[in-house]
Formats: C-alpha cells, structure tokens, sequence
C-alpha cells in the first residue's frame, strides 16, 4: 500500500478499507484529532482542535465519544459511539424527508396561489398541460 | 447602522518563521466545504451527559489533555518529532481514553497493541501507527485480535488534507 503522495486522511482510509474488521478510523496531528466511520464517507468527519480540551465541556463531549469502551462498544456504555451514528442516521433522514415534505408543500402552496391570480401567471408549459385535461374533464362530465 | 469593524488577525505567514505556532488554529487549518458532520450535535450533548460515564475517572485524566493543549499552545509540541508524539500520544492520551496495553494481567485482552499490520499492495503489510480492538496471545504465543478502530498519528506540522 503505497503512502507516498496521498494525505493523512487518505492514508488512514487505505488502514480502514484493508481491514474487514475495522468500523472506525482516526487520524490526529496533534492539533486535530479526527474521526471517521467506514459507513459513511470520508466527506463525514468529527473533529476536535486539541486545543479547546482544556474547556470542560468541550473534553465531555470527546471524552463521550473517544473513550475505548465508546468506540469499541464494551463496557457499561450503552449510548456509545455507534449508537450515535446509528440514531443520527435515522434521525437524519427523518430530519432530511421532513424538509422535502416542507418543500414539496412549500411549492403546491405557490403554485395555488398562483392559479387563483389566474392562469396568465402560469407558466407557458403549464397552461398548455392544463388546456389539454380541461376538454377531457368537460367530457367526462 | 454602521456595521461594527471586526477585530484585524495577522495572518500567519505574516509572522516571523518560528512564530507562527503563537496563533493556536495555525496548525488546524479550517475543514473543506464538502466536508460534514459525523454525528449530530444534539446526539453529541446526549451521550457527553450520559449518566454512565464515570465522572471522577473523567476528571482524573483531564490534566493530561489540558497539558496536551497548553504545550501546543506554547509550541512545545510543534519541536518533537513524529515518533516521540507518537509515544506520548498512544502512552497518555489513548491510555487516559481508557485503553489498555499488554501490561495487564495475561488471561485478560487488551485493547491496544503496540503494532498492528494490516495487508497492503501485493505481499506487503503496513504498520499502522496504532489500532484499538479486542487482542489477545493465542495458545502459540501470536497476537491474535480484531482491530476496530484505525489509528494514523503526524506530526504538528503536517496538514491532514495535503
């Protein structure tokens, strides 16, 4: 495995990917610390300025997530650190479907109201589609 | 309203060679926009205030870590080499992050060996500087184990993403 010209984060990828047993990987260079999951992608990091663990909140929550017996699962550490992949996943795709559904409602709402100001306001493609379901509904009636 | 002018940072090149370390983000340049969150932040304050972590051990090894942060802020650790951060790194941190090594007792696993290799290209295997799992000798004397987690540590000076 070649680790010449490719970058820290790379390299450590390489460790994770040639390892079947492997689930996470981190890369620190002594300023950053950083932690990456085999299931997501190398785009999804936490990361941890070394130098803010001197505030005590700021080493709870590394200390939560870094922890040996959090990142390998043992211990009395029920809420670990695949627990929070695995919750945020779910809650993250509730989060994401929530927004379409807010979107999607976002955009039947503007186009009600822009059929109520009158069908010039329609775009051309639009009235062209709604010309052509009209005379079929006459006709069903 | 005029918008209040926001307090002027010397950028780091600007600085004498040597100084640079004086300025504590030098050294962790900001992430790329691609780049997202691992964990969401609300899960991230749920499990740091998870009532089954031990407090007291917490706080014990809390001076190691503010020791870590003051020496990189003063550029101490910017002088050392690759392999002696290396050392303190897995003898310090990852010990004080509740690891063990093979010091414990012999029918025990440990979590931490002292290498691990892991195959490479062809019939090479690669060293990783560190890899955290569940070890133990098997009945011939080999370490045997799965790694669970990667460890890959630089020096101060070397950019993550380069």
């Amino acid at each position: 495995m070649p680790t010449r010209n490719i970058t820290p984060v790379q390299q450590v990828w390489n460790y994770l990917n040639a390892s079947e047993s492997a689930q996470w990987a981190i890369v620190c260079n002594c300023a950053e610390i950083r932690l990456y999951s085999r299931q997501k992608s190398s785009n999804h990091v936490h990361r941890v300025l070394l130098t803010e663990l001197d505030d005590p909140d700021r080493f709870t929550e590394f200390y939560a997530i870094f922890h040996a017996n959090s990142l390998l699962g043992t211990g009395m550490f029920a809420q670990n650190t695949g627990w929070l992949l695995r919750v945020g996943a779910n809650k993250g795709d509730v989060l994401n479907c929530r927004g379409k559904m807010t979107s999607l409602r976002g955009r039947r709402f503007a186009w009600i109201v822009q059929l109520t100001k009158g069908i010039a306001n329609v775009p051309f493609r639009r009235q062209q589609i709604m010309a052509r379901i009209e005379p079929e509904t006459k006709n069903q009636v | 309203m005029a918008k209040k002018p926001s307090p002027e940072k010397p950028a780091p090149s600007s600085l004498l060679p040597g100084f640079q370390h004086l300025i504590p983000s030098a050294a962790a340049a900001p992430l790329a926009t691609h780049n997202r969150p691992l964990f969401l932040p609300d899960l991230v304050q749920q499990i740091a205030h998870n009532k089954q972590i031990d407090a007291s051990r917490r706080e014990q090894v809390h001076p190691a870590f503010r020791k870590w942060a003051k020496d990189l802020k003063q550029g101490v650790l910017q002088q050392l080499h690759e392999t002696q951060v290396e050392q303190d790194f897995n003898h310090v941190l990852l010990r004080g992050l509740g690891t063990t090594q093979s010091d414990v007792a012999s029918d025990q696993p440990w979590t931490l060996p002292p290498k691990w290799n892991v195959p490479g290209s062809g019939e090479v295997e690669v060293e990783v500087d560190a890899a955290l799992g569940k070890f133990r000798l098997d009945e011939s004397g080999w370490l045997s184990g799965e790694p669970l987690v990667m460890v890959e540590i630089k020096g101060a000076k070397v950019d993550l993403d380069r």
